[in-house]
């Protein structure tokens, strides 16, 4: 594998980034937590248990969801992007992220008409029937647009019917608002802000090996990534099998995506704005090197917004979603104005 | 020369879309050829008349409406994606380069189908892509990107990424489309080397004529009636079907000349007397306004091309008028003037 010394450089500065963020990450917070303390609790020699369980039962689980939702994501928009040679494409094209918000939906907001307000029953039952719906919700639409994908041929009639899913289940959503009550709406709202912080140690156990297989699975297409760069017939004629390649694809960036929003639901602009930022950073094309570039700037880029969405400094909280967007639709306008050189990551 | 085994071949083939519910919208039809290693073949016809959709069928990109193909004593359609990646490579209109790949690494692409999983280049890989970047002339950009890089360039990054493919047959959509005359040539030129010098069928479709007609072995011709017609280019010629391939009202091709002529009414005709260079690009000047260069002693008038020191005299003799001209322009204005003149008179063009 050839890395040039810049981007050796680079990938050294961004995995040193990465532990300084994940350490301020665990450190900072509502509650104050000297750092002589945290490293105490971390090797469990501690014996102040409101802070080790400050740490160990939420701000590790919280620090590695960012981690695993920022690689996702990102990972996930990169295929996307690839695979739709679209540099507007990411996670919720294939309206999988519309799908399992939309089983959110049908859980959350008619939850009312059973006489019970899940969300705030405010315990792990709400939560997991949360993230059983958003994960059948997900399932749903990548089972669908799998099966579409397989009678279409045109990857920008996908592109559309992934697009035109999106706006179908959004607007049963409103449908699904308009009649719920104001309890359970909330609720909702509450839900669609996203939130890093409800996966407990229980969930990392499927969500970090779903999130390794996803990545990995991304990781072993890099070969017929690189390919599709080409276009699908200059690919297809270096020995790409386009059938089996799309649907490895849907598939695996199905799983990256939905699985993160069936968790923390919807996280917005990581996984557009990433694959930009490290193909800018490392001036590079290959999958190889980017696949994990992309998911360590991902990780980052997650962990920074999960450390300002904390407020530092304050006892105050503010929705990851909502940070995300702050930070990365700035990303999104400025490659809007670099348009030539956004479409030269893809053609010419 | 091995000329017993043919790289390609096909039967019966017919080629075109099928699309749901409608009957088959078929191109060509019984078709049969077989192509050589070392070949040379030029794919000409005019537009829309199936030769993309006749190279996209061979390399397997299109199923075939019926027929067989054999690549390599082989049916087609037993191989799979990756076996067909060994045989075939293609080069296409659309050259979509990536933004932030160096053009070696282009290249590097070409050697996908032999290598690993991962893509990882061997030493011999590496070896091969040097030789594919200096056969195309490409070794000084290969840091470059496509974007800083002209179409002519471009062009060949995808020639060379084709040739580090390494297979026996090359196919290659409008390679010279876009490019300017001299870049033309130059790929004409190459791809012919490289059939030559590395044992390659190279099959490309093409709209200049002229070229194929020079370069090409052979000439796979689409005829109007969308038949195809394969043979060496002057044979072609000279039974007729290349003229018949692309006549049209305006235009017509001169078998003498193995050109094509704007068909213009002779006006007047001229004998041209003088060396061979001027003579012939005056000829050309002169056809352009309708003015017929003969050779025989039938002729309205002469010019007398004399050229002494450092200067040059187009000397016209008409009717036992004379003029002098000290370029072609000026003999042309007089014509074009001189011929209004006289048709407004009602002059006749031998009282000229």
């Amino acid at each position: 594998m050839s890395i040039s010394r810049r981007n050796k450089y680079i990938i050294s500065g961004l995995l040193l980034a990465f532990l300084i963020s994940f350490t301020f990450d665990i450190l900072l917070g509502p509650v104050k937590i000297p750092l002589d303390e945290a490293v105490k609790i971390l090797f469990g020699t501690s014996s102040n248990s409101t802070w080790v369980s400050i740490i160990t039962e939420f701000r590790f689980p919280k620090a590695i969801t960012a981690v695993l939702a920022g690689s996702s994501l990102s990972v996930c928009g990169l295929l996307m992007q690839t695979f739709f040679r679209n540099p507007l494409a990411d996670p919720f094209v294939l309206g999988i992220s519309s799908g399992a918000s939309f089983g959110v939906a049908l859980v959350v907001l008619t939850a009312g008409s059973f006489g019970i307000n899940l969300y705030f029953l405010g315990d792990i039952a709400s939560n997991l029937s949360i993230t059983v719906a958003a994960t059948i919700g997900a399932s749903m639409i990548l089972l669908l647009v799998t099966i579409v994908a397989r009678k279409i041929s045109s990857n920008i009639t996908l592109l559309i019917l992934g697009l035109m899913l999106g706006y179908i289940i959004g607007s049963l959503q409103n449908i699904l608002k308009y009649f719920s009550t104001p309890e359970n709406l909330q609720g909702y709202v509450i839900w669609g802000m996203g939130n890093l912080g409800n996966v407990v140690w229980n969930d990392l156990y499927f969500l970090v090996p779903a999130v390794f297989l996803g990545l990995t699975f991304s990781f072993l297409l890099s070969k017929q990534l690189n390919l599709l760069l080409l276009g699908e017939s200059y690919a297809e004629s270096m020995g790409v099998n386009i059938k089996t390649v799309r649907l490895s694809i849907i598939i695996t960036g199905g799983v990256l995506g939905g699985v993160i929003t069936a968790f923390c639901g919807p996280i917005a602009f990581v996984g557009i704005a990433v694959p930009h930022i490290t193909k800018n950073l490392l001036n590079e094309y290959d999958h190889k090197i980017l696949i994990p570039a992309v998911a360590l700037v991902g990780s980052i880029l997650t962990i920074i917004c999960d450390i300002i969405s904390q407020l530092p400094g304050s006892d105050q909280t503010i929705p990851i979603n909502t940070v995300t967007s702050l930070v990365g639709a700035p990303v999104v306008i400025w490659i809007i104005f670099q348009q030539r050189k956004m479409q030269h990551s893809f053609t010419v | 020369m091995n000329r017993k085994h043919s790289v390609l071949s096909v039967s019966n083939l017919a080629v075109g879309y099928k699309e749901k519910h409608k009957p088959a919208n078929i191109l060509l039809d019984n078709m049969k050829f077989s192509i050589y290693p070392r070949d040379f073949v030029c794919l000409i016809g005019s537009n829309g008349c199936g030769k993309s959709t006749l190279l996209r069928t061979i390399a397997g990109i299109q199923k075939p409406l019926k027929g067989e193909i054999f690549i390599g004593g082989k049916k087609i359609v037993s191989l799979d994606r990756h076996e067909l990646s060994k045989e075939i490579s293609i080069v296409l209109t659309e050259n979509f380069g990536i933004g932030n790949a160096p053009i070696r690494s282009i290249v590097g692409l070409g050697r996908y189908p032999h290598n690993n999983w991962l893509g990882v280049l061997s030493n011999e890989d590496i070896k091969i892509i040097e030789n594919a970047l200096q056969v195309t002339g490409l070794f000084s950009y290969e840091n470059k990107n496509m974007l800083e890089l002209s179409d002519g360039i471009r062009q060949k990054v995808m020639i060379a990424r084709a040739l580090a493919q390494d297979t026996p047959i090359i196919l290659l959509d409008e390679p010279t489309a876009f490019l300017d005359a001299p870049s033309k040539l130059e790929i004409i030129h190459m791809l012919r080397n490289m059939a030559k010098q590395f044992n390659k069928a190279v099959i490309l479709s093409t709209h200049d004529l002229d070229l194929a007609l020079q370069s090409a072995d052979m000439i796979m011709l689409i005829t109007k009636d969308q038949k195809i017609e394969i043979d060496t280019p002057e044979d072609l010629v000279l039974n007729g079907h290349f003229e018949d391939a692309f006549n049209k009202e305006d235009v017509k091709f001169s078998i003498q000349q193995g050109i094509f002529k704007m068909n213009s009414h002779v006006k007047i005709r001229l004998r041209i007397n003088g060396d061979k260079t001027r003579s012939f690009w005056t000829e050309r000047a002169l056809a352009r306004i309708g003015i017929a260069v003969h050779h025989e002693d039938d002729y309205d008038g002469a010019v007398d091309i004399v050229s002494d020191i450092g200067k040059v005299e187009w000397r016209l003799n008409c009717n036992s008028q004379k003029k002098i001209f000290y370029s072609v322009g000026e003999l042309l204005r007089h014509f074009k003037t001189h011929h209004e003149v006289t048709t407004k008179k009602g002059f006749t063009i031998r009282s000229l």
